[in-house]
């Protein structure tokens, strides 16, 4: 299977890791990884702030390289990116006036695929007690709970049992500098449930959502190591 | 009338162009009112009725009405007794006169037109009850319901309106579900604020 | 605690470090989204109605001109009033003038939104009328002089010591803060009210225009006694609040009550058909509906419309993280949560900014028991603002856009990103990041040079 790899903007920046570890696991499976150069960001900070015109604008340059890019599938490492992408294209195009990008955004969206979605039961050993954090997006928008957590169970992860796991971490994007105290208040509500598990890793598939929860926890003097399921199943795989 | 007409013709303004349509999570048509599918044993109304009312913290007797009065009377030491016109001519109760008078009573007997097995609910209705104090202002409410009277739940009521109230709606139908109660307070359920605190059905044949 | 702080953060901030309040918050939402669950259990086709349930919302209000006539029609033929209030003034001179003609002194009321949202109260008490509200949340913070702070509990941020405290204002020496005690004292209280009231106001949860009724669900039993006892019955309608059918008001009992507490059916629903007819002992002698609009027709015909489906059932407060740790107060209005976040911008042009009470994270619009896509209206009241106030923000989405529409500016800015955040000192970060995170800091080089060298 061929797979344009969209690294997503946070990976481009922040967790150039997260990346490595996202195709190091794809060729694992067999698959020829191909990061289309034209592809940019879906244009997801400026929608989620109401900037219709500026977020099309970007989502357009990327929506095109995909669209021209020689692969069977679109990874995309982030649930809130493939929903930017699957459930919201079509209506940011829309709302622009920008119709032929509407068909080609549903033409394309059949074909994006959350990274965990490409993943089945990937071989390895993981032997470790985490938590999963469902982020948002990827749950509600894309109703993708099943395969991540099938993901962790297949590398031998004992997924722990963690109240709250599926409640918003508090990122929201901007929401994080616009209400930061609220921001930090809901970051702190996950930590406290967290705090009475016996994770030993924090996981997830959205990379922003983890740098929060992340930068909160190392606020807070916690050294719990947070991962994106890539990591784990490049760590899994133990080469 | 010229109030009415403004205001409705500013809703017509208003909708002669339509909401736009939601792409990320469309509208799905539905033709019909689907009936609610309750996930409960009916098969014994009686029963589930029973079930279901001791759920809402209420009691469900069972027997002849003059028997299950004097239960109550029983349980409860109630002395002064109103009830309603709709309660069975058999136990020879007058008809209250009014608020003051059920006010002061420390039981109110009334009838019901249905039972609702689904939820435990019974069903008041004021033109046959002769009004709506009875079953609200006292402190204990027992209600004689005969048991043909039970429907499996509230869709047998709604969606047959013209088979259940030949007559058309009363000034008032009610719906009673268990005591009175309310959470106000750190969440704590507590009964009788501000209607009857014990409720008593009297299931009769 | 007032809250009065006058921005959405600065609210916010204040109830994220009031503890008593978090403590109650947590309590109450998680206490209600677990008897959601249990509540819902009991309906084997939940998700089937709920997506009815949204259609038929539509549906109604697409004829909801048809809709108000045949309730208002049937009203009258029975010999009910009806007044069509256009806005907020409209409605409380109406009811002023209802008052007056039966030189009414005193008033019991029933829970409404819709009379709050148009202080009537405050009008009533203006022209030397005691209105009593008898919801004994809805009391409490009467007494307290607050304004409610969940659609369903409005006193949840009150514990039982402070309860006790409010309404030993009008008790003769102080009450214990017993629950039991205080409701006891609350029934006696508020059934002499009930008693000597000379009109009865409440509000109405479903108009059903095919018989020209109306009806209220409580489950103390005040709605009953507050268009039982007084001689005169007022209920004020949002206008959007109304069904065609029985049949459609079924559905929504169903989704009410279970989507609000959990409860299977509220104690009472009280379906009120006109006033008191020949042969009935008690009852009101006269019967007035004033339907509102107050600035709902605004939305009618907008993107925004769905959130006139609304039946205000509370379900998205309790699943909001973000109602969660900031409470209802932080709202500034009368509605809070989800749904208010999207109303009160809508309503109440003062309030503009709560449309970032929210992460948009859909938790609210799965809740829903008539399916409304909260998240999707949210995110429309902020294009509707970029749009109206783009200023220095719309300057820097543009610079973005050109820069990020550009592959080769991409390349170079997520570049140049990288490597700042390796090296850049944590106090040239902005302060809203780093008061309560650290920054993120890359250990590997850019992705994009791996991936090609690779």
């Amino acid at each position: 299977m061929r797979v344009a790899l969209l690294p997503t903007c946070l990976v481009d920046t922040v967790a150039p890791e997260v990346g490595m570890a996202t195709v190091r696991v794809l060729r694992r499976l067999g698959m020829e990884v191909d990061v289309p150069r034209k592809a940019t960001c879906c244009g997801q900070p400026a929608w989620n702030a109401g900037f219709a015109q500026e977020s099309a604008k970007v989502a357009r340059t990327t929506l095109r390289a995909l669209s021209e890019a020689d692969a069977d599938v679109v990874c995309v490492p982030a649930g809130s990116c493939a929903a930017m992408m699957r459930v919201f294209w079509p209506e940011l195009f829309h709302l622009v006036g920008d119709e032929e990008s509407v068909h080609a955004a549903q033409a394309l969206a059949p074909r994006i695929k959350e990274f965990s979605e490409l993943v089945g039961e990937a071989d390895g050993e993981y032997a470790h007690k985490v938590a999963y954090h469902h982020s948002c997006h990827m749950l509600r928008e894309l109703g993708i709970r099943d395969e991540p957590e099938q993901a962790l169970d297949a590398v031998g992860a004992e997924r722990v049992t963690w109240l709250g796991d599926d409640r918003c971490c508090g990122f929201g994007g901007l929401f994080s500098m616009k209400q930061p105290e609220t921001s930090v208040a809901m970051a702190d509500d996950k930590a406290d449930s967290l705090a009475c598990t016996e994770a030993e890793v924090l996981v997830g598939c959205d990379q922003s959502c983890l740098m929060h929860l992340e930068g909160r926890l190392r606020r807070r003097g916690s050294d719990l190591p947070v991962r994106h399921l890539a990591e784990v199943l490049d760590e899994a795989a133990g080469e | 009338m010229s109030d009415r007409t403004a205001f409705l013709d500013r809703l017509r303004e208003r909708l002669a162009v339509p909401a736009p349509e939601n792409l990320p999570h469309p509208l799905v048509h539905a033709e019909a009112v689907p009936p609610v599918e309750y996930a409960l044993d009916l098969t014994d109304l009686a029963d589930a009725f029973e079930r279901a009312v001791s759920a809402t913290g209420a009691h469900v007797l069972r027997g002849t009405a003059p028997e299950v009065l004097q239960s109550v009377l029983a349980a409860t030491g109630a002395q002064r007794v109103v009830a309603s016109k709709d309660a069975p001519a058999e136990l020879g109760l007058p008809a209250y006169s009014g608020p003051v008078e059920a006010e002061q009573a420390d039981l109110g007997v009334t009838g019901a037109l249905y039972g609702i097995a689904a939820t435990g609910t019974l069903v008041l209705h004021a033109g046959l009850a002769g009004g709506r104090t009875a079953s609200l202002l006292p402190p204990v409410h027992l209600a004689l319901l005969p048991v043909d009277r039970l429907l499996r739940d509230s869709g047998e009521l709604f969606r047959k309106m013209g088979e259940r109230l030949p007559d058309g709606l009363p000034s008032q139908l009610v719906f009673v579900s268990g005591p009175s109660r309310s959470a106000d307070i750190e969440l704590e359920v507590t009964v009788g604020v501000h209607g009857p605190r014990e409720l008593w059905i009297g299931l009769v044949s | 605690m007032k809250n009065t702080a006058s921005t959405l953060r600065e609210r916010s901030a204040v109830a994220v470090v009031d503890e008593q309040l978090q403590g109650a918050l947590e309590n109450a939402t998680d206490r209600f989204a677990n008897q959601k669950a249990v509540g819902t259990a009991a309906v084997a086709n939940w998700e089937e109605l709920r997506t009815a349930a949204r259609s038929l919302r539509a549906q109604v209000l697409a004829r909801l001109p048809e809709v108000l006539e045949e309730l208002a029609d049937k009203i009258e033929a029975r010999g009910g009033h009806v007044h069509w209030a256009a806005d907020a003034d409209d409605a409380r001179n109406y009811v002023l003038e209802v008052a007056k003609r039966h030189d009414a002194k005193l008033v019991v009321k029933s829970k409404s939104m819709a009379s709050e949202e148009i202080h009537l109260n405050d009008a009533l008490a203006a022209s030397g009328i005691e209105a009593v509200e008898t919801d004994l949340g809805e009391w409490i913070i009467q007494l307290a002089k607050e304004t409610p702070s969940h659609i369903i509990l409005p006193a949840i941020h009150k514990n039982r010591r402070q309860i006790a405290e409010v309404l030993s204002q009008v008790a003769d020496g102080d009450l214990s803060d017993v629950p039991a005690e205080l409701c006891a004292f609350a029934r006696e209280q508020l059934r002499s009210k009930f008693m000597q009231a000379d009109m009865g106001i409440s509000g109405v949860n479903f108009g059903v225009a095919e018989t020209g009724s109306i009806a209220i669900v409580t489950n103390e039993g005040n709605g009953r006694l507050v268009t039982s006892v007084p001689p005169v019955h007022v209920a004020v309608m949002g206008m959007e609040r109304v069904l065609q059918t029985w049949e459609q008001f079924d559905l929504m009992l169903a989704l009410l009550p279970r989507a609000a507490t959990g409860q299977q059916i509220t104690t009472y629903v009280n379906m009120v058909s006109g006033p008191r007819r020949a042969g009935e002992v008690d009852g009101p002698d006269e019967f007035h509906l004033v339907i509102l609009d107050n600035g709902r027709s605004d939305i009618l015909g907008t993107e925004f419309q769905e959130i006139l489906h609304c039946i205000r059932c509370g379900a998205c407060l309790n699943v909001c993280p973000v109602y969660r740790q900031i409470g209802g107060h932080a709202y500034g209005w009368v509605y809070s949560g989800p749904v208010g976040a999207v109303l009160t911008p809508l309503l109440h042009a003062a309030e503009n900014e709560l449309q970032n009470a929210s992460t948009l994270c859909g938790a609210c619009w799965q809740a829903c028991p008539v399916g409304i896509p909260l998240q999707d209206l949210l995110l429309g009241l902020r294009r509707r603002k970029a749009e109206s106030t783009g200023g220095v923000e719309k300057l820097g989405w543009q610079a973005w856009s050109t820069a990020w529409s550009k592959p080769a500016l991409y390349d170079a800015t997520t570049r140049l990103g990288g490597v700042s955040a390796k090296i850049v000192p944590e106090s040239w970060t902005p302060v809203e990041w780093r008061e309560g995170r650290t920054i993120p800091r890359p250990e590997a080089g850019s992705f994009r040079r791996w991936f090609e060298h690779e």
